[in-house]
Order: structure tokens, then sequence, then C-alpha cells
């Protein structure tokens, strides 16, 4: 099972992600803003998939992902987004800024681990 | 898979409470507009996480109108649009809504969807364009049928051509998932796949797509909303058609469709590995970062991400304080016992006695301090009451808060509200005058309203002072002698009187307004605050202002008592309200027409209560000299109790009584003492009034 960073700055969205992911097998580092999984990011290496909330104050989503995508340890590693539908320029900047994908709220359990569990299988 | 979704459901109706409390804050500052960036964000990602959030925990109706408000917002974020005066209160209104809308879903009841879509059309209405009129009603149900013409398009469907290009797939990805992506967007009715390009099978390239399809799709989201589903794989696409038609409602969905009806919503491009990312140079990507070899890797941190803070059920904690009531029970109990033991054997438990007192102690306070909550929970409310008042009765009001973060016990919190919402009320209306005659008598125009909250003595006050008009005492001895609450003639103090605004059936207000005397008076105020321990003061100067000051509890549960003997029976006065215990002197003793005794206690007479008369106790020791004074303070106003002894002081656990029993005059609750008995807790400040009214006869 992998080691999964989600960051999102809504406690119930963060928790519910945490416990499917949880319930799944899979090891999580939850992070309440960018910043907070940024600093997460300089001192662990070995996450294998990052699940980032596109608007969080301090450094959003698409601000991390570039930031991400700096370290040489998660040049591959998959970035979904999490956005709502009407962000169409998520889908732009995410892409330019190192996104994998993006998962559209609002958020349910099989979509998820459908979506990380096509993912992680690749490897 | 079963998650349980409500556990989390919970969560996101407190935070986004939290965040609508937020939210008003923002919008309810003197001179709000305009609004800088970063409030605006805030706004935004209020709003934005609350459609999210309702979504997910199935608010469908929320989650589609909170989309409006999220659009609308978007456009104040991008400068697209200007915040005026109004959709700040519209702002509010919603707030108000969403915040109706999900306690109402706690309580089990339904949601107000008349509310929420005649809210929601406002939106669309500024989003496309139409002025804002915040005269909802009729106006607006005219509105309602003009929705649909809003919408840029008149057509309730899409017929999609759509034809990847054949190296599709070594973009990484899979046109069927974008073709499920729309799913999202409509509802597909109709999709057929064009074979017609595959070649003969010894021609086949596995790495090729040969396929194209067309798609029907209902749908009333406009044509970019589907283009924009292809935006990612837009370099490999041949042929994108979208043509708008109007589909039969009635036109069967495909049933053997249902890959496509699988709802989901993931779109991937799922070979990135394989690719390079698209803002990193290749050869930066190989190169080894120095800075992150060079550092050492403190892995243990990994590991570190523990939560702050966890939310937990008031029940839970009240039961855990209930347990540690009766531990302190306990407690005393063994107390008790090790106190009838031989001295030997007591020596011996009495460290371990010792060390159970010092801990559960301990634990009591750490218990309590979950309890504890900041009283800006209640202060927070207060700028937009202040907002809004003002701006009805047309006055200038400068509010200023401090001591918000100030801690009690949540229950004394949630029962606050409605007192202070009076009272403010109450200063905005009669205090404050407008600004017309604030001129004439000199003042600035803006009136100012200050509420300050801090810690004094074991209690916390807060105080709540306007610079207005003050109170005439002279009107209100007039009015209470016509209402028949005081005998004419009266001599009453300035402080007596203005204690009159306490009484029930007292209102100055010549006319009820809708703003304070709402069917309910001063008198509900100090009965919330009694109720919760505490105490209403008044202080007023004619022309300069009111301050009414709060004092409080910091908690409802235990208190320290100094235990009392009158008679057989067993009293607890609070030690917060004793100011010092004396031996009766005979010549300090002074009668007062044979009905009243004095005593003179550093440099006045203060009354002396005999508490045998006040509790009707038949077996109290009614020799005066022999007995012990306990000189308490309430209200401002000493006096005297007589006793018979004092036993020890002691941490007690209340009991309500008026839930099990009824309510009793002189007595706030009960207690369990470490014998079994058990023990009433006087209640000092309705003792004094009991005393006041009791027209007790000395002695004999």
């Amino acid at each position: 099972m992998a080691k999964i960073l989600i960051a999102d700055d809504s406690e119930s969205m963060r928790e519910m992600i945490k416990a499917i992911l949880e319930g799944a097998g899979h090891t999580v580092i939850a992070c309440e803003d960018g910043q907070e999984a940024l600093e997460q990011v300089k001192v662990i290496h070995d996450i294998e998939l990052f699940l980032l909330d596109v608007n969080m104050p301090n450094l959003d989503g698409i601000g991390l992902t570039r930031k991400i995508r700096i370290s040489m340890h998660y040049k591959f590693t998959p970035v979904i987004v999490l956005t709502t539908e009407s962000g169409e320029f998520v889908r732009k900047d995410g892409k330019s800024a190192g996104c994998t994908g993006w998962i559209l709220k609002p958020l349910d359990p099989e979509t998820i681990l459908s979506t990380i569990g096509d993912l992680l299988d690749e490897e | 898979m079963g998650i349980d979704l409500s556990k989390f459901k919970q969560i996101f109706v407190d935070e986004t409470l939290e965040g609508l409390d937020k939210l008003e804050s923002i919008l309810v500052k003197k001179d709000v507009l305009p609004l800088d960036s970063e409030s605006i964000n805030d706004l935004f990602r209020i709003m934005h996480s609350a459609k999210g959030g309702c979504g997910t925990f199935g608010f469908d109706d929320l989650s589609n109108f909170m989309h409006e408000v999220e659009s609308f917002l978007d456009e104040v974020r991008n400068n697209k649009r200007e915040l005026t005066e109004d959709h700040v209160l519209l702002i509010l209104e919603t707030k108000d809504i969403l915040r109706n809308s999900l306690l109402a879903d706690q309580s089990g009841e339904s949601m107000d969807l008349d509310e929420i879509n005649r809210q929601k059309q406002l939106y669309i209405d500024i989003l496309s364009g139409n002025n804002i009129s915040l005269n909802t009603g009729s106006a607006s149900d005219n509105k309602g049928d003009a929705t649909s013409t809003t919408n840029q398009v008149m057509s309730d469907g899409y017929q999609i051509k759509f034809v990847p290009s054949e190296d599709v797939f070594l973009s990484g990805n899979d046109p069927a998932k974008y073709i499920r992506g729309l799913s999202k967007i409509g509802e597909i009715t109709e999709i057929e796949v064009d074979y017609s390009k595959i070649p003969k099978l010894e021609e086949i390239s596995p790495e090729k797509c040969y396929l194209a399809w067309n798609i029907k799709i209902k749908t009333i989201e406009p044509e970019s909303e589907i283009r924009t589903s292809f935006d990612w794989i837009q370099d490999y696409i041949d042929t994108l058609e979208i043509t708008p038609i109007c589909v039969n409602a009635e036109s069967s969905i495909d049933s053997s469709n249902e890959e496509n009806k699988e709802n989901n919503q993931a779109v991937i491009e799922s070979e990135n590995k394989e690719k390079e990312p698209l803002n990193n140079n290749p050869k930066e990507s190989e190169k080894p970062n120095l800075k992150e070899v060079a550092k050492p890797k403190p892995q243990s941190v990994a590991h570190s991400t523990a939560r702050s803070s966890i939310r937990v059920q008031v029940e839970k904690i009240d039961e855990l304080l209930n347990l540690v009531g009766e531990l302190v029970i306990t407690q005393s109990m063994i107390k008790q016992v090790v106190s009838t033991l031989d001295e030997i054997t007591a020596e011996k438990i009495q460290r371990g006695i010792e060390l159970f007192e010092h801990n559960s102690r301990s634990l009591q306070d750490s218990i309590m301090r979950i309890r504890m909550v900041p009283i800006s929970l209640v202060f927070d409310k207060i700028p937009r009451l202040v907002f809004e008042l003002t701006k009805q009765l047309g006055k200038k009001v400068d509010l200023k808060i401090s001591g918000e973060d100030t801690e009690l016990d949540k229950t004394i919190v949630e029962k606050l509200d409605q007192p202070m919402t009076h009272l403010v009320r109450n200063c905005l209306d009669h205090g404050i005058e407008d600004i017309e005659s604030r001129k004439k008598s000199g003042k600035s125009e803006e009136g100012t309203l200050s509420i300050h909250a801090y810690h004094a003595g074991g209690r916390i006050v807060i105080e709540i002072k306007d610079d207005g008009a003050g109170i005439c005492p002279k009107k209100i001895l007039n009015n209470a002698i016509e209402k028949g609450l005081v005998e004419e003639g009266s001599n009453l103090s300035k402080q007596d009187i203005l204690d009159l605004l306490f009484v029930p059936g007292f209102s100055t207000a010549k006319e009820i307004s809708n703003i304070s005397g709402r069917g309910v008076g001063m008198d509900v105020v100090k009965n919330n605050i009694k109720e919760l321990g505490g105490e209403v003061m008044i202080n007023s100067k004619l022309g300069k202002g009111s301050t009414f000051s709060i004092q409080l509890p910091l908690t409802l549960a235990i208190l320290d008592g100094q235990l009392l003997q009158v008679g057989a029976q067993t009293y607890i006065l609070p030690l917060e309200n004793i100011i010092s215990f004396v031996t009766v002197e005979k010549d300090k003793i002074k009668s007062v027409n044979k009905t009243e005794e004095l005593y003179f206690f550093e440099d006045d007479y203060i009354p002396i209560v005999r508490m045998h008369n006040i509790f009707n106790i038949k077996d109290a020791n009614k020799n005066i000299d022999e007995c012990i004074l306990v000189i308490i303070k309430s209200r401002n106003k000493y006096m005297a109790l007589m006793v018979d002894a004092l036993l020890e002081q002691q941490q007690v656990v209340i009991k309500n009584i008026e839930t099990n029993y009824k309510k009793m005059d002189g007595v706030s609750g009960a207690t369990i003492l470490g014998d079994g008995t058990i023990s009433f807790i006087i209640d000092v400040n309705s003792i004094t009034q009991l005393a006041q009214s009791f027209n007790y006869m000395t002695g004999s």
C-alpha cells in the first residue's frame, strides 16, 4: 500500500479522504494547507501520490504542485488536484504546473479509490 | 466499502458554521468597502469549501445554490465585478440561509427550499447582468420564469462528434475517460461508436486509436463546458464538433451504456510518469538537487503530523465531568472514613489521600479547561447586530470589543447569547442618542459602544458601556410608582432605583420599539444571568452614558465552598462570596426598631442575618454570643450571616435542584457530602433579598 499526502484546508474533507484512504490500507499524511504540505515534502521523500485541494490558504494546490515538481524525488509522482467543475483555469494551470489529473468535487469514496488505484497500479 | 460519511458530515457542518461566522465578521466591519483582496479570497474560499462539502454530503440544493454564490464571488475576486453595499447585505443574507439550512438539517427538519431558490435566483440575476434587487417576494417570482432565457443556451443538449487522433494513446490519455467525464456535465442519452476506421487485423497497431464517437448529451451547461472537458487532450483531437440539439425529453436512455453512467468523475492523465513534467527541463530533473542531498533526512518528522485538535461531542465531556464530580464525592467519603481511624493507620493512608486529592484536582481542572471556550463565540455576533441596528435606527456607532479571548464554560457562553443581544439592543435603542441629539449635547456624531470581558476575583466580568444619554433616576422612580412597583415617598438610593429596571413589568421606553422591548424586559436578562450563577449591575451617569456589567462564574459544575453548621444542618457557602469570619463581640451589635440587628464591621454597620430564621431551623443555637458571623458580599452590599459553627472548606459538585424538584429561594443547588448527607449551597444574592423581605424578630 502506498504513502499518500493529502492537503485540504477543509477539515471534513481532509478527515474523510484520510479515513477512506486509511480504510483501504494506505498511509496518509494529512496537511491543512499548502505550506504545511510543502514542509512535509521537503523532509519526506517517499510519498507515492499527492491529493491536493486547489483552493487553500497560504499556498494553493497549483502552486504547491509547481513546488513539488521542483523536488528531484517527485518528478514523476502522480499529483491529483481536487477541484470543482467551475474551475476551468484549474485544468490549464494544473496541467502546466505538472498535475497528473484532477478529481471533481463533490467527492465520493469510490471515485477517489478507483482513481488512485489506477495510478498506483501502473507503477 | 463501508465508509460512514455521517461522521464527516458533522465535522463539515461545524466547520462551515465556523467559516460563516468568519465571513460575517469580515463583512460587518465598519467601512467594509472596498474589501481588500485577502478578505475577498477568504470569502471565496469559505463559500467554495461550503459548496464542495454540500455536494459531497448530499446537500444538492445547497450545493447548486453555493455554485452561483461562488461564481459571483469568483467575478469579484477576479476584479470583474465591484462589491457594493447591497452585495454585502446579500451575502450576509446568504450566510443566514446557509446557516439555517444546515441547522435545520441537523435537527431533522427540512430546509426552506423556496428561500434557497429565491436567493439563488438573485445571484443568477446578478451574474446575468440584471441589477440586484433585494426586494424578494413577488418581484423575484416574476423573474423566476425568465431564468431559462437568461441562460446563455436555449437548447437542452448537444450532439458531440469526437474523433481523437490515432496517436492519442501515446499522450498517455484514454479517450474513454473523457467520455466518462462527460457524464458529469449532463446525462448521456445516446452513444454511438464509429468503427469504420479500424483496419484489417494484420494492420492493427495496438498503440493506435481507430475509434470515433457520436454522443448525445442532455445538459443545461454551456457548450464551453463540454469543450473544456476535452482540454487536456486538445492536441490529440482530429475533430470535435459540438452542435446544440433539442433532446426529446421522452427519449429513452440507452441502458446498455452502463460504463458511461458509472459516475466516474475522475479525469486522469495517467501516464504522466513517462512524460516529462511540463514545466521542468529534462536535464534539470536528472541533475541531483545538491541542496536536497546535502541535507540529512529527518525521517522521523514524517510521522509527526498529528492533528493539533479534535472535535468531541459535548455530551462526552459532560459525562467525564460528571464522573469527576462523583470522584470528588468519593474522595471526601474516604477522607471522612480515614478521620475516624486511629492515628497511626490514618497517617499511613494520609499521604496517599493527599496525592489522590492533588491528582483528582488536576484531572478536574484539565476537564474544565476542555469545556472552556472563548467568549468571542458570543462577541462575534455583536458586530452584525450593531451593523444592522445602526442602519435601522439611523445612528452612528463605533463598536469596540476587547477581551474576546477570555474563556469560560461552554454552557455559560451558549446561554449568554440572548442576554448579551438584549443589552446591546438596549444600549443602541435607549442608550445612544440619534445624531441630532448628540450634536445638541455637544457630543461627537458617532456614539461609542464598548464591550469588554476580563477576569476578576475568580469570576468573569463583561462590561457593556455606552456614551449615550444615561439613565435618569427620577424618570425611573416616577415610572415605577406609576406602575405600582414602588410606594410613593419611598426613600431609595440611586442604585436601588437603577435596580428597578430589572423588576418584572418595567419598561421605560414610551413606545415599544421593535428593537428592544420585544415583550421581554431587563428582568429576563437578569433571570438569564442569574440562572448562570451570575449577576447584572447597572451604573449610569445622566448625559454621560451607562455601563452594564455582568459577572459570571467560570464554571457551573464545581465550586470551592465553606461548610457551615446551623443546627443539625450543614450548608455550603461559595468561598468567593466570603469576606471574613468574626466571633461576636457583644458591644458591636446594635439593634434598630427591635426588628433588625446591625454589626459594626470595618467602620460600618452591616445587617446581621440569622440563618436559622431564614431556613426555619429549630435546633440551632440562638444565642448570638456563642455564634460565628460570616461576612459576605453580594451586589456591593455586606451582610453578616449568623451560623453555629464553621466546618471545613472543600470542593463540592453542584447538583441542580430545579431539574429534580423545584426552584428554592436562598439556595442555588445541592451537593452530596463525604458522609453521604445532602447539603444545600447558599445562593448569596437571593439570601440578601430574602433577608430584606423577611421581617424577622430578633432573639427570643
